[in-house]
């Protein structure tokens, strides 16, 4: 194998795991400001993805290249695609997390009471952070066995997070015929967890591309 | 660090002894050291006919004629030399032994694969035994054939394969230490493995010299080189960069030759 | 209907013809081996013509034919690689190409006569130089046309490879592509020698024949093929079996040798 091509291979590979381990990190941290109520920590999570869009791009030019010159073939082709899907994804929730990390700062420095929501919301949060894991390890795996487990997991972990949506919509809804005065935070707040219930769907996407870019098939997101 | 030019071809034309029309019109190509510079074109473009002009071979058929420049870089002195005004025998020998060539059929000659490799050093004058060994064995080395024949360095190269023809050929032209390599599709003749086996090895040797390579096969230009120049019929019709060749063509006719529209 | 039938015709018709010829060569080797082999004796390797053997005529043909050989060859090839080499596209090249084919469809007894008016009459006395340069004039075109073909079946890419590694022409067909057609030339040479040391007409009035064993080629020289020619005419039947005996081996030499050049150029695996 050409020593040029094996390169920019690994490139590719090394910036989309990156990405990922980088999305999964603000992910834990803005649970963690979350909790703890440190709006420090929302701002750091919002940090480091601030470049997710142009680290994209710099992936799908990587990736447009190799196609140009080295025609790959086969896994190569598989992964190389699968990647530009992946880093799609990948970019997509870290704009999910950086708009739910600036809720958290608003909701930290604000007064919602959402007490009664609390064991919901942790189960949610939870659940989501669980499929997340799980997508970006089936970047990396390359057993079938592996990859299949991870996508029961995930699939386990986005159903449950369908469920407690569920719950905590009704619930909400249940506190603004309470508290009327506060129906326009509660709104946002439906709002900000929608976004977020998207990240453990696009989970669900991306172990299906990493199960496609290793053992092949028809695609089908 | 600038790019530095190893060749520098200024507005050549070439025509074959009593051909009607010149076979190349007018090319302007600076081959850049320590770079792969690829030929790209369809049938008859020309792009053999300006390889061979840079070691001067078509003088071996009388009646060519030349115009234009090809300016050589001497290392040594920082100069450039324009070797088309070369005329004496012994200063065309001094050019083709630093501008080596491989052609597409492997050509090992009726004698061992020593002596093969050797050929050059000796025709150079080099005659001390070790010496002649200690070259040799760098050679082989480093066109990854020396553990397929160290223990047949005796042997005829005649019984080698195609591919490991190939490489002795590369051997050979290498233990001159050219500056310039020169390839003539040196893998159209060979099966995808050894052709793999040469790629790579072309691609380690840039490290040391600076390649020209005509190849009809796209693929092998945008694996393996840092410039592409296509040609057609007798012109260059476009010379950058490879990713920009074959990513964003800026001439229609090499789109159309790089995405298979031609003819 | 018709194309079958005259399919077969012609299969048949050209059948019989190569049994034709087999049987007559056959006919040939099976009358030569039998007159000869009776005939023979190991007296015949001992004794020189004059005794009644034929040790004499098998040295002084050898003798002639490999002189010729000596002058022969290195001058035909030195003619096929400046043919082929260095002048092989110009109108002189071509003349003298179909020169030498003339010269190899010469009535061998013509070159004998004009050796015999250049070297034998201007001294009187035939001798084995004279018998020899006839041989060498025979020779040479078949050398020169061999070398010829064979340099021309060397790829031009070896001459290329040879010239882009810095090497003088000189060099690279000396060291190269003389050595790439050695083989073909090696047996072209092997052939032509068989050719002449089979020939009558050109030593019948150079060397003429000597009844006795001498190496002095100034003087008449022993030969084989003229001695079957004068034993044949003899009236005795000792001279006409002698006739017979010779003839077989000459032609198992010739056979040997032609043998001997298949062998060099058979199909190596």
């Amino acid at each position: 194998m050409l020593t040029n091509y094996k390169e920019i291979l690994d490139k590719s590979r090394r910036r989309v795991l990156a990405l990922a381990s980088d999305v999964l990190t603000a992910y834990e941290l803005t649970v963690a400001a979350s909790r703890e109520g440190d709006p420090e920590k929302a701002s750091e999570a919002r940090n480091l993805l601030k470049d997710a869009h142009n680290r994209n791009s710099k992936i799908d030019n990587e990736i447009i290249k190799t196609l140009a010159l080295f025609s790959p073939e086969a896994r190569d082709l598989r992964v190389v695609i699968a990647y530009l899907k992946i880093t799609s994804e990948l970019t997509r929730i870290s704009d999910y997390i950086r708009s739910y990390a600036k809720k958290v700062k608003m909701q930290i420095s604000g007064e919602m009471e959402l007490s009664a929501l609390r064991d919901d919301m942790n189960s949610f949060l939870e659940s989501t952070r669980k499929s997340l894991e799980a997508a970006i390890a089936s970047i990396e795996a390359e057993s079938e066995e592996k990859l299949e487990n991870l996508y029961r997991k995930v699939n386990v972990e986005e159903s449950k997070c369908d469920d407690i949506i569920s719950i905590l919509e009704k619930n909400i809804l249940q506190q603004i015929c309470v508290n009327p005065e506060d129906a326009e935070d509660m709104v946002e707040f439906i709002k900000s967890i929608r976004k977020l219930e998207r990240i453990s769907d696009r989970s669900v996407n991306i172990v299906k591309l990493a199960y496609f870019a290793q053992k092949g098939g028809k695609l089908k997101l | 660090m600038a790019k530095q030019i190893i060749m520098d071809i200024k507005d050549f034309s070439f025509r074959y002894a009593g051909a009607p029309k010149p076979s190349l019109k007018s090319i302007n190509l600076p081959v850049y050291h320590n770079k792969i510079t690829a030929m790209i074109g369809p049938s008859g473009c020309g792009k053999s006919t300006l390889l061979r002009a840079l070691n001067r071979i078509h003088d071996l058929y009388p009646g060519n004629e030349y115009k234009g420049e090809i300016n050589l870089l001497d290392l040594q002195n920082d100069t450039y030399f324009n070797i088309l005004k070369l005329k004496k025998e012994n200063e065309l020998i001094r050019l083709r032994q630093r501008v080596g060539m491989i052609f597409q059929k492997p050509t090992p000659f009726p004698m061992s694969i020593f002596d093969n490799v050797a050929y050059g050093l000796r025709l150079a004058g080099v005659k001390d035994k070790t010496v002649l060994e200690e070259k040799v064995t760098t050679a082989l080395k480093g066109s990854a054939i020396w553990n397929e024949v160290k223990d047949r360095l005796n042997d005829s190269a005649m019984g080698l394969s195609g591919g490991q023809q190939q490489r002795l050929c590369i051997a050979r032209a290498v233990a001159l230490r050219p500056e310039i390599l020169l390839l003539d599709e040196p893998t159209s003749a060979l099966d995808p493995i050894s052709t793999g086996a040469i790629e790579e090895l072309v691609s380690e040797l840039k490290k040391e010299l600076s390649i020209v390579i005509v190849t009809h096969n796209m693929q092998q230009a945008s694996r393996l080189s840092d410039y592409t120049a296509f040609m057609y019929l007798g012109e260059l019709i476009e010379y950058n960069k490879t990713d920009k060749i074959f990513l964003n063509p800026k001439e229609k006719l090499t789109e159309d030759y790089v995405t298979g529209r031609f003819g | 209907m018709n194309r079958l039938l005259l399919n077969k015709v012609i299969l048949v018709l050209s059948t019989l013809s190569a049994i034709i010829g087999i049987v007559f060569l056959f006919w040939i080797l099976a009358t030569l081996t039998i007159k000869g082999l009776s005939s023979m004796h190991f007296g015949i390797f001992v004794h020189d013509l004059v005794n009644g053997g034929i040790r004499n005529l098998l040295v002084g043909q050898f003798t002639m034919a490999l002189i010729a050989t000596a002058i022969g060859v290195p001058l035909g090839m030195m003619a096929g690689i400046w043919l082929r080499e260095y002048s092989n596209q110009s109108r002189l090249a071509s003349v003298i190409r179909n020169l030498s084919d003339v010269m190899m469809s010469a009535p061998s007894i013509v070159i004998g006569v004009f050796v015999y008016a250049l070297l034998v009459s201007p001294v009187n006395h035939y001798s084995g130089w004279a018998g020899s340069v006839a041989l060498a004039i025979m020779m040479i075109p078949i050398i020169i046309s061999t070398t010829d073909n064979m340099l021309s079946l060397v790829p031009k890419e070896l001459r290329e490879a040879g010239i882009a590694l810095g090497g003088s022409k000189h060099k690279i067909i000396l060291q190269i592509v003389v050595k790439a057609a050695k083989v073909g030339i090696t047996t072209g040479i092997l052939l032509a020698f068989a050719r002449i040391i089979g020939e009558t007409a050109p030593l019948l009035f150079t060397s003429a024949n000597n009844a006795y064993m001498t190496m002095n080629l100034n003087d008449q020289f022993p030969s084989l093929t003229v001695s079957i020619y004068n034993l044949a005419n003899y009236p005795d039947a000792e001279s006409r079996d002698l006739a017979w005996a010779a003839s077989f081996i000459l032609t198992m030499i010739v056979l040997f040798i032609n043998l001997m050049g298949r062998f060099l150029t058979r199909d190596k695996g």
